[in-house]
């Protein structure tokens, strides 16, 4: 690596250093038309066992960045018995519950976003809470995964 | 401090980092790298009032501080038949359209944490609660400084709503 590529990378590091969102957030870009990726996220989600409780219209004026009302939701989902049981045992999990996803198009391609897992583990530290955590994170990533696949 | 041309870059290369860096300030990243001060990612207040009381006094709440009230729901809507839903764990929805644009003109990947909400929840000890996320953790995902001063703004009022309502 010659001396520039080295202070480039050393430049990128210290903005990475600085910059914790890309982080705690996971996303996928998809070369998949917004009704079809919708069909595959909501497909993924209830393949791993969670059931989709709502696919949120997030405004109806979203008319600029070629956005329409019909392209962009935010999908919930969860697991019954799982929300219930680290509801009772950590009430202060419920404002982030249920789990969600935001899908919208740009174009002809589709956006996944997803706040990441891990911050949660941040936010609720308790021991017991980690598998929980670990085992979120594992499926939203593997549901993006699909999405991106195709599946 | 020794001169980077001594440290091995030539005169172009100086440029180019110079022209790199130059280019995240059009990106706004330097200003937006400011994380928000955040005492607990939740805000909590105790309510003295039932259960059905507290719901009302938000949806009160949120209408007088600009906002309109969405719907109500159970935190486990849609996850099982109503009847086993825990009707001790409630969720007032609402919003405000201006800051709703607002927000997603800044990033459109906010979606994910609106609508506003609030949580009202009735603990086993029979303590009533209302909580809601505290917007300014979101200064950590989105790195935005524009969004930071949302999400502060936001966090006021959420917490506005919730002392008006406790009250």
């Amino acid at each position: 690596m010659n001396t520039l590529m080295k202070w480039m990378a050393a430049i990128g590091l210290l903005l990475a250093a600085t910059a914790p969102a890309a982080a705690d957030l996971l996303m996928a870009r998809v070369d998949t038309l917004f009704p079809e990726a919708m069909a595959q996220l909501q497909s993924a989600i209830s393949s791993r066992g969670y059931t989709v409780t709502r696919l949120q219209e997030v405004n109806e004026n979203l008319e600029w960045r070629d956005f329409k009302s019909d392209m962009y939701r935010v999908v919930y989902f969860g697991k019954y018995e799982e929300v219930k049981r680290a509801t009772a045992s950590h009430p202060t999990l419920i404002p982030f519950l249920p789990l969600n996803i935001t899908i919208f198009a740009e174009g002809d391609q589709t956006m996944l976003v997803a706040s990441h897992p891990q911050a949660l583990r941040r936010y609720f530290p308790d021991a017991t809470l980690k598998p929980l955590f670990e085992r979120w994170e594992k499926d939203v990533v593997a549901i993006m995964d699909d999405v991106r696949e195709g599946k | 401090m020794t001169s980077f041309l001594k440290q091995g870059l030539k005169g172009k290369d100086i440029v180019d980092i110079v022209s790199d860096v130059r280019s995240f300030e059009k990106q706004h990243l330097s200003e937006s790298a400011e994380v928000l001060d955040v005492e607990s990612p939740v805000i909590v207040r105790d309510s003295s009032y039932d259960l059905k009381t507290t719901v009302e006094n938000v949806k009160q709440a949120v209408t007088t501080n600009n906002f309109f009230y969405g719907r109500v729901q159970t935190l486990e809507h849609g996850l099982t038949e109503p009847a086993r839903e825990n009707p001790k764990q409630v969720i007032v929805y609402f919003c405000n359209i201006s800051l709703l644009n607002q927000a997603l003109a800044v990033d459109p990947r906010v979606g994910m944490f609106l609508p506003c909400r609030i949580t009202i929840l009735e603990r086993g000890d029979g303590k009533m609660q209302v909580m809601s996320v505290n917007p300014k953790v979101l200064s950590r995902l989105f790195n935005n400084a524009e969004l930071n001063r949302l999400c502060g703004q936001i966090s006021e009022s959420y917490t506005r709503i919730m002392e008006e309502a406790t009250l």
